[in-house]
Parts: C-alpha cells; sequence; structure tokens
C-alpha cells in the first residue's frame, strides 16, 4: 500500500502531511504522558517486528503479493498513539533508506497506514472489544475484524486520495483497492491474531489493551 | 509484582531478526497490491517518472554491491531491523514520561527566545513573521551549492544584515557572489543582485491567531547582465506572511507574493510556499518546506517547485548554525541545492 512518488497530486500530499504532522505532534504528547521505562524497548521490538514482517510478501490472487501491516497488532499493544508514531517511524525508515514510498508522498502512506490503520484500526477494535462486554473470545473477534478493517480501509483511503489526485477514477480505484486489499486484509487478520495470542499465552501483561480492559493509554503507573 | 521485561524483549527481537533474515528472501516478488492496481487500472507510468529522493542507500531491499538477491535481502532486511529497533527505542526515549518535565523545561524558553527576538529562518526559503528585535543587528552568512538539471552548477556565498528599527518593523541589506560553472562554455563569476527587504508584523501571534507581516522586496540589478549572473533590471515583490505556533514544539509559517520583474518579455511571478519548523530539543530544530512559483504564463513546465529539509542548531542563543538540501520537483526548479550558513545577532 506504500504510494510511490508521481501518483499524487503536490496538493494531496501537502494536505496529508500537514494532517499527518498534526498527528504525530500530538501523539508525541500522548505517549509521553503514558509510557514509562517497559514500553520503551517493547516499543523497539514491536516496531523492528512490523519492519522485517513487512518485507515478507505473501502471495495472494491473481498475481498480486500482499504484506502484513501491523497497525492494529501495535495499537492492542502499545495504544493507538505510539502505533501511529511507530508506522511512522517505520515508513520514513522504509522510504529513506529502502526507496519503498514516495518522500512526497510520506503524508499521505502515514494518514492511510498510520492515521486509519492505527487510529481508526484501534478505534475499531475498541468499540468491538466493547460490544462483546470484554469478553476473551471478543477480543479475538473484534482484533480480527479491526486488523481486516483496517486494511480495507487504508486501501479506500488510498484510492480515494488518487480519485482527488485525478490519477484514477474512484469507481475504478476503489473497488480494485479495496477488493485486493479485502484478501491481503485476511493474511492481516490472521497474523495479528496468531502474533497476539503468543505473546498473550506467554506475556499477557504486554498486551495493554487486554489486560487494562479498555482504554489502555489511560494507564497509570 | 511485574515481570522483567529485558528477557522477553531479546527473545522478540532474536525472532524478528531471524524472521528479517530467513524468511524475507523468500518473500513473493509479484506486484502489491497497489502497484497491481496500478498496472491493471493503467496508472503505473505516473510512478516511474521521478523519484524524489533518490538516495536510498538499500533501494528495494537490496543491497547495491552484493550480487546474490537472496543475501543481498537478506543481509538489508537485517540491516534495517536493526536500524528500526535502536530508531523506535531512541525515539520512546527522548519522549517518555520521566522526561516530561525536562522537554517542557527544555522547549519553553527556545519559544520564548523564537518569538520575541530570531529564530534563524534560513535555511528556508519560506519568510517567517518575526522581526529582528528593536536595536539588534541580525547578520546571516551563508553558502549555497546548487546543481541544475543539465548539469550547470552554480555557488555562491551571501550575507545579509538586517536591523530591528523598531519592534515589529526590520530593513534588511543582502548581496553575495556568484560562481558560475556551467557543463560545457565559459565559467563566470561576479557580484550577484543586491536585496532590500522591509518588513512590518502589525498583528502578534495571540491565543489562536497567528502572527501576520508583510514584506517589501527590492532587487536592485548588481549582478552582470553581460556576463549572464542576472537580469540587468529592478524587481519589485510583495510578500504576506502567516506564522502560527501548533502546540510547544511545531511551527507552521505561510507565505503568499507577488514580483514584478522588470525584466521585459518575462512574466510576472506569483509565489507561496509552506514551512514547518519541528524544536526538538533546546538547540536543535528541524524544518521543512515546499516552495513554489507560478509563472503565470500558463505554461506548467515553467514553473519551478521544490522541497527542503534542513536542521537549525544554536551554538549559543545569538550564534545559530544551520544546514540544508533543496530538491526540486519540476523541471525548472535546481535538481539540487546545499545550503549551509550561519546567523549572528548583536547589539551595538
Amino acid at each position: 500500500m506504500h504510494i510511490p512518488d508521481g501518483f499524487l497530486s503536490h496538493a494531496m500530499n501537502a494536505g496529508t502531511f500537514i494532517i499527518s504532522a498534526g498527528a504525530c505532534a500530538y501523539g508525541v504528547k500522548r505517549v509521553n504522558r503514558n509510557f514509562g521505562e517497559r514500553e520503551v524497548p517493547l516499543m523497539g521490538v514491536t516496531a523492528a517486528f512490523i519492519f522485517a514482517a513487512q518485507m515478507i510478501n505473501f502471495p495472494v490472487a491473481g498475481g498480486t503479493s500482499g504484506h502484513f501491516l501491523g497497525s492494529v497488532f501495535s495499537s492492542v499493544l502499545l495504544g493507538p498513539w505510539a502505533s501511529l508514531l511507530i508506522m511512522t517511524i517505520v515508513l520514513v525508515v522504509q522510504c529513506l533508506g529502502f526507496a519503498d514510498g514516495g518522500l512526497t508522498a510520506i503524508g499521505s502512506n502515514i494518514f492511510n497506514m498510520g492515521i486509519i490503520g492505527s487510529l481508526g484500526g484501534y478505534g475499531i477494535f475498541f468499540i468491538l472489544y466493547n460490544l462483546f462486554q470484554r469478553s476473551q473470545k471478543g477480543f479475538f473477534v473484534a482484533l480480527s475484524i479491526s486488523s481486516w478493517l483496517s486494511i480495507v480501509m487504508g486501501a479506500s483511503a488510498a484510492a480515494i486520495e488518487l480519485a482527488i489526485s485525478g490519477t484514477s477514477p474512484l469507481k475504478i480505484a476503489l473497488p480494485a483497492m479495496a477488493g485486493i486489499h479485502a484478501i491481503i486484509g485476511v493474511g492481516e487478520a490472521i497474523i495479528t491474531t496468531a502474533a497476539v495470542s503468543l505473546i498473550l499465552k506467554t506475556r499477557p501483561d504486554l498486551v495493554a489493551s487486554y489486560v487494562k480492559k479498555g482504554a489502555l493509554y489511560e494507564k497509570t503507573t | 509484582m511485574r515481570r522483567r521485561l529485558d528477557g522477553f524483549i531479546w527473545v522478540a527481537l532474536g525472532m524478528t531478526l531471524l524472521l528479517a533474515l530467513f524468511l524475507s528472501p523468500f518473500a513473493s516478488e509479484s506486484p502489491d497490491g497497489l502497484e497491481k492496481v496500478a498496472e491493471t487500472r493503467g496508472f503505473a507510468e505516473k510512478g516511474e517518472g521521478w523519484t524524489f529522493w533518490k538516495y536510498a542507500p538499500l533501494p528495494d531491499y537490496a543491497i547495491p554491491w552484493i550480487k546474490n538477491e537472496k543475501v543481498s535481502t537478506a543481509l538489508s532486511g537485517l540491516i534495517g531491523t536493526l536500524a528500526i529497533f535502536f530508531i523506535a527505542l531512541g525515539i520512546g526515549k527522548l519522549i517518555k514520561k520521566s522526561n516530561l518535565q525536562k522537554i517542557i523545561f527544555l522547549f519553553f524558553p527556545l519559544f520564548f527566545i523564537s518569538q520575541t527576538s530570531v529564530f534563524a529562518a534560513r535555511p528556508l526559503t519560506t519568510d517567517d513573521a518575526w522581526t529582528v528585535e528593536k536595536g539588534v543587528f541580525q547578520l546571516e552568512t551563508g553558502f549555497d551549492a546548487a546543481r541544475q538539471d543539465n548539469h550547470d552548477r552554480e555557488y555562491s556565498p551571501s550575507a545579509t544584515l538586517t536591523y530591528g528599527f523598531l519592534e515589529p518593523l526590520d530593513l534588511g541589506v543582502g548581496g553575495g557572489y556568484l560562481f558560475f560553472h556551467p557543463k560545457e562554455g565559459q565559467r563566470e563569476k561576479g557580484l550577484a543582485d543586491t536585496e532590500v527587504k522591509l518588513k512590518y508584523r502589525p498583528l502578534d501571534e495571540k491565543d489562536w491567531r497567528p502572527a501576520f507581516a508583510l514584506t517589501g522586496t527590492l532587487k536592485i540589478p548588481t549582478a552582470s547582465k553581460s556576463k549572464g549572473l542576472g537580469s540587468g533590471q529592478t524587481d519589485f515583490g510583495l510578500n504576506a506572511i502567516i506564522t502560527k505556533s501548533l502546540g510547544k514544539r511545531l511551527v507552521l509559517h505561510l507565505n503568499a507574493g507577488y514580483t514584478f520583474i522588470g525584466e521585459d518579455h518575462v512574466d510576472n511571478e506569483l509565489n507561496y510556499s509552506m514551512a514547518v519548523q519541528f524544536i526538538l530539543t533546546e538547540e536543535l530544530a528541524l524544518v521543512g518546506e515546499f516552495i513554489g512559483i507560478n509563472n503565470l504564463n500558463g505554461r506548467k513546465g515553467d514553473d519551478p517547485l521544490s522541497g527542503l529539509i534542513g536542521i537549525q542548531f544554536s551554538i549559543t542563543d545569538k550564534f545559530i548554525w544551520d544546514a540544508g538540501i533543496e530538491i526540486g520537483m519540476s523541471k525548472a526548479a535546481p535538481d539540487y541545492r546545499f545550503i549551509t550558513g550561519f546567523t549572528f545577532l548583536f547589539k551595538p
């Protein structure tokens, strides 16, 4: 889903850049309020895991591949704002170090995968988890649905940006992007659910949103 | 009681590195979702025209000098994973809770300084609404090196002296020297044009309201026309500036202006730009901007558009070092330009 240079108009990129920069600045403030000694190394290793996992493209239908995104995964572990910062770090390093995703499109990529993926994905997780009254089963159902949706919503946002930029009309880009990412999202849901349940088995205290029953960023230490 | 985290972190990091090292070389090489859509829906070529950032050390997750594709991918994955771990760890350490008080203490004095006297505008082209404090001189010295798309090179040392006449009004005079090294043909050097700029700030930043300033710039043609270093004509430009602090660390500057070009058969110009300063520590700020000019001649290809990223580092509160790199995003803008310089403040 990494948008390269040239796909989006400069106005689109400037607009999403402002939104993303503002959200990151606010995210720093929120994370600042809640982070202690133990969250910092966890943030490092989560970001590293997301980067490594994003390299591993798995084949999906029709000669297309997809990869893990990790925005709901990191949201559930560390909270949506820390997740936004993690996605931003990963995207900036991928862009500057590995020519994956355009530098002019960095604002749009952070918007699609950080703001829509992490904040939006976590919002859906939070609502669903509470609808299921925070049962264990509900946790995993909410996790898989929200991680699937994070991919589909992020891809749809990318399609809308492409349409506004005049690259591809919405009625072509939106079904195409949402359609293929609906399949990739299944992979996302499987990996997210498997990884989180593995961590829950070994170190349940690290999955803040599970242990704390809901709003993990309202942590007190 | 909380369990220690170290063990888990090392195990998780080890597993992640193994993942990067042994699974990444066997990843599917098919295009991803967006690439596939771009191919089948016919807009893939839009992304192939140009790349803004051409200096990625490991493009497409490969180490350029390792021939074996699998080894190359595996090692670049390992390097990237380790790099991300340390970067995220560092950023996490910087913003974690225990530093909160310290950070606030660091940022407040800086903002106080920046809004009352100066925070060097260099290396930005975008102007800020702040003026030099009354009775204070500001000397900006700089060195630019630019390469055009056709590989002509330009080097230019420059200096600008600005004096704060009133609290909201300052006047600056700037000039420089140009070395023009075309790829082919005669090298030239000589004085650059001289610019006189008056800045007036009728509105200070207050609550939600941004600061607002106007500048008038007169370009005096001191550069030689016969050597091709200048137009030999006087230009006059007006610029409107909005500066707004967003939170404690972010400052936004917006410019829009119009320049009357004296040279015959050259259209007047409309300029617009947007800059962001991100204050990282007491001494260090990161800056970035987009600058565009519209020649008003209807030909889009003539309009320069470029982006800049840079740093500003306060050695003392009256002595600031800056550096930046500007990258052209359209044919009319330089391919790239390096900028570095110092800003001094002094009171006679």
